[in-house]
């Protein structure tokens, strides 16, 4: 039980093996796709950045010498009234006039505060503190919105019995109208709600008419330290300059009503001016309109960073060119130096956030910047969405190829099972081997075919020896009981006569011999590679060696005729000449043992492209198929009737060994024409 | 046969060999011509012999008892104690490496079993001369000179150039069979040659260059002995 669960542990190791090794490339498939997806992004992006930058660069050329469209003074001296100019908020929606401030909603941050630097006016020569007041100007349906955030501890109302107007707390606005005149509003009250207007001479003392004003609408209201009002009245009242101050009176007191402290939005050294009011250009944010491009957001901005045209919007413009007047980040102060440039950055969402800028000229003169923005929502959801399929499709091949691999696998580990167990049962229980061939997959194509196959070769040899080692003793028994039996004889003979006969003594010492012999060819077959391995290696003339053999053998053994055909030169190989002599002693022994008397014995020496061929054939009995194969493993004869001579067969194993020693082989066949036995042997040439 | 005993009978000849029937053969066999024999059956027991009293010859065999090589550890220890000390293999064990490895180690020859005991008598005989004639270092007057070579067939001396060949016995055997035979020498003839029994046709083509390495120790340029292949060797110089 524990050796099956063994068995089974080992299986599976194989085939978790295999899936574990597959699985370890499957899974770099989707890590893949996803690092292929990033660098696609990347170029994306960065194509995106130079798509931007184009865009901003085609925006800045349209607005290139339209300084027109900037309202930027081009009167020397005039940067002072640009820096202190009042930034007009576009509004998305109209503001109610309620005096509370909630209706400017995130603008309420940029609030401006105006205080003693700001005073004009001081009647108490700083023995008070001045009023302060924070502003916020917008613009929303052609008309200008405006919130005054006074901060008075003392709010002195209006009197209804007093003519004079100088005598509460006040919030006056002075422009310029189309005509080019000065005109003064004061918005004052006697209780907070809505404040009453007067169009007032230049002295804030006295109205012009008396008569209140309604197209200017404003609202009073009462803060925690101070007063808040807020108002309205056309932009078209306003000339081309748009021109605007506003001011803030604070009245010491109920009972003396006199004005302490006056606060402009005019710095105290600028006394005298207006403010100039910077407002979104519509012209600006026509010619953008037809400029902008899908899901960008278009900003333009003029050389005091001012927002002055505004094309979609997002967060990030939001805080760019909406809720700021002046835009600080680099990108811009690197535009308005004359450098375009694109920035990019992370948000926390993981999109990346792009913005190009570029300089507008007038002339050779920087006035403004296009910030062009566009975050990559775009890129990343398509990339999700292909991230999505990759790893969708990932998953259906991960899972189609563990399971075709765990099917694989199983199949490879049940033929290696088959194969296994039949090669256990190819031997019984002392290790005799009982068949000499393995049926599992010996026909597939595959390794494991040719493992069986291999196993089949294997069992056919190991039998072919086994084979050989049986027939050992019986050949061996043969051999030696021969002459044993004639010393036996010899010595019986002599003892019965107790004389000394020569005849049997040379009869024995013959038998001797034999067996010496035997003792001998099984020496030198025993050790015949050893004494191979020992040989020195040169080149010679095998064509040359094999004539003068010729010669030779024909002069020793005068009953046989010995011939030779092919070249008598110029084949030369690598060995020992004295082994391939013994070779061919071997062969001839051979072919003389097999041949009939007064026959001719031909040898054949040919060249086949590298390889030199002998061949010796000789007329004579055919040797069965059966054992032909085995010839040359030793001890096996098919001598018969030869009487004399030990007969092991060992010539042919020695001639084979000294074939293979020489890079060689041979081989022994029965002739086509089934009229004797040919030996070929073949030796490569130098 | 001249009596060799009356040349040998001081003679001291140690017989190391495991199997007591061969041993006692061989004993007998050199008793008879009056050599006086030591037997030894084991590798031990002839070191403690060696120790007290060294022989003038000593005849091996290679596998002693259990010992594989305990014949190859006594030539060694008795070349230690005299490197001129004539030592004969006689062993089953027959294959080349076994003799390329006695005579290495110093043996005067290396025969194989079975050996006719005419041969191996003769052939102590022979030892005996030689070490007689190494140690008078003369040559004896019958000496034959064939162009450079000079072979002096009573003392088994044999020069070329003037330089002296170290040749064994059998390969001396050789040598003068070459020599005698101008036309070339059969490997038959070669082995009757040697004188003994069963000779592998192969065993003598070893012995053949056995003795052209040791020509061309001397002289690098030998080439005196040609084969003739399949028929035998010649002197051709």
């Amino acid at each position: 039980m524990l050796s099956r669960n063994k068995k089974l542990r080992r299986r599976l190791s194989l085939a978790m093996q295999i899936i574990a090794f597959s699985a370890l490339f499957l899974m770099a498939l989707p890590w893949l796709g996803y690092r292929y997806m990033d660098e696609m992004k990347e170029f994306l992006v960065q194509g995106q950045g130079d798509a931007q930058l184009l865009a901003a660069g085609a925006i800045a050329t349209v607005l290139h010498n339209r300084s027109d469209l900037f309202n930027v003074s081009s009167k020397p001296g005039d940067s002072l009234v640009e820096a202190s100019a009042l930034y007009v908020y576009p509004l998305d929606q109209r503001i109610v006039l309620d005096g509370y401030g909630s209706d400017w909603n995130l603008l309420l941050s940029q609030k401006r505060t105006f205080g003693a630097e700001s005073l004009v006016y001081d009647r108490t020569a700083g023995s008070v503190s001045s009023v302060s007041f924070g502003l916020l100007l917008g613009e929303h349906s052609s008309h200008l919105y405006g919130l005054v955030s006074v901060t008075d501890a003392d709010i002195v109302y209006r009197h209804p019995q007093y003519a004079r107007l100088d005598n509460s707390d006040q919030v006056r606005i002075e422009f310029i109208d189309t005509a080019g005149e000065t005109k003064r509003y004061l918005l004052i009250t006697e209780t907070a709600g809505n404040a009453s207007v007067y169009e007032m001479h230049e002295d804030w003392v006295r109205p012009l008419t008396g008569e209140p004003v309604y197209t200017l609408n404003a609202i009073w209201r009462e803060t925690g330290n101070g007063y808040d009002v807020e108002f309205r009245f056309p932009m078209a009242w306003l000339n081309e300059d748009q021109q605007l101050m506003i001011s803030v009176a604070d009245v010491n007191s109920q009972t003396e009503r006199r004005i302490d402290t006056v606060v402009t939005t005019i710095t105290s050294d600028n006394a005298g001016a207006l403010n100039k009011l910077i407002i979104r250009s519509p012209e600006l944010d026509r010619i953008i309109r037809g400029l902008g491009y899908a899901d960008a957001s278009v900003c333009i901005v003029d050389q005091y960073r001012r927002v002055r045209a505004v094309l979609g919007s997002n967060a990030e413009l939001s805080t760019l060119c909406t809720l700021t007047d002046k835009v600080a980040p680099n990108l811009v102060v690197k535009a308005l130096l004359g450098e375009s440039n694109v920035y990019r950055r992370l948000l926390d969402s993981g999109e990346a956030l792009v913005l190009a800028s570029h300089p507008i000229y007038q002339d050779s003169e920087i006035i403004g910047a296009v910030l062009v923005e566009k975050n990559s929502s775009t890129i990343l959801s398509r990339q999700r969405d292909s991230l999505n399929k990759i790893i969708i499709a990932t998953a259906i091949v991960f899972i189609i190829a563990i399971i075709g691999l765990l099917l694989f696998s199983s199949l490879l580990a049940y033929r290696i099972r088959n194969l296994q167990k039949e090669v256990a049962t190819a031997f019984d229980m002392d290790g005799r081997l009982i068949k000499d061939a393995i049926a599992a997959s010996s026909h597939a194509n595959d390794e494991v075919g040719e493992l069986s196959r291999g196993f089949s070769l294997l069992l056919s040899r190991l039998k072919s020896y086994t084979g050989f080692l049986e027939s050992v003793p019986r050949t061996l028994r043969h051999e030696i009981l021969n002459p044993l039996n004639t010393i036996s004889m010899a010595l019986q003979k002599m003892s019965a006569a107790s004389v000394f006969d020569e005849k049997l003594v040379n009869s024995a010492n013959q038998a001797s011999r034999q067996l010496e012999l035997i003792v001998h060819s099984l020496t030198e077959a025993a050790h015949i590679d050893d004494a191979l391995s020992q040989d020195e290696k040169e080149r010679f003339d095998l064509a040359a060696l094999l004539s003068e053999y010729i010669v030779n053998i024909n002069l020793k053994h005068g009953e046989y005729t010995f011939t030779c055909s092919g070249p008598s030169s110029g084949l030369e190989i690598e060995g020992s000449d004295l082994r391939i002599t013994q070779l061919l002693d071997k062969l001839k022994d051979n072919a003389i043992d097999f041949s009939e008397a007064q026959s001719e014995i031909k040898f054949e020496l040919s060249r086949d492209n590298s390889e030199a061929i002998i061949s010796l054939c000789n007329k004579g009995a055919l040797i069965p198929e059966a054992i032909i194969d085995n010839l040359c493993n030793g001890i096996i004869s098919h001598r018969q009737g030869v009487i004399g001579e030990p007969h092991l067969g060992i010539g042919l194993y020695v001639a084979s060994r000294i074939a293979k020693y020489h890079n060689g082989s041979l081989k022994i066949f029965n002739r086509s024409d089934r009229d004797g036995v040919c030996v070929r042997v073949q030796l490569p040439l130098c | 046969m001249s009596d060799p005993a009356s040349q040998s009978r001081q003679k001291t000849i140690a017989i190391v060999e495991d199997d007591a029937n061969q041993r006692q053969h061989y004993a007998e066999a050199l008793r008879s011509r009056g050599y006086e024999v030591l037997e030894y059956a084991d590798r031990k027991s002839a070191i403690s012999g060696f120790q007290q009293t060294l022989p003038d010859l000593a005849i091996l065999d290679i596998m002693l008892g259990d010992e594989v090589g305990g014949g190859f550890e006594l030539c060694r220890f008795l070349k230690d104690r005299d490197a001129q000390f004539p030592i004969i293999f006689l062993t089953s064990r027959g294959d080349e490496l076994d003799k390329i490895y006695g005579l290495q180690l110093g043996a005067w020859d290396y025969q194989t079993k079975p050996v006719s005991l005419e041969f191996l008598i003769t052939r102590i005989q022979s030892l005996f001369q030689i070490k007689a004639n190494t140690a008078s270092g003369r040559p004896s007057n019958n000496t034959r000179h064939i162009g450079d070579i000079s072979i002096d067939e009573a003392s088994m001396l044999v020069q070329w150039k003037k330089t002296p060949v170290n040749l064994t016995p059998t390969e001396f055997d050789i040598l003068r069979a070459i020599l005698n035979t101008p036309d070339g020498v059969s490997i038959e003839d070669l082995v009757n040659a040697t004188r003994q029994g069963v000779v592998e046709d192969n065993t003598i083509n070893t012995h053949i260059l056995h003795i052209r390495k040791k020509f061309k120790q001397i002289d690098a340029g030998f080439s005196c002995i040609k084969t003739r292949y399949g028929f035998g060797y010649s002197w051709v110089c």
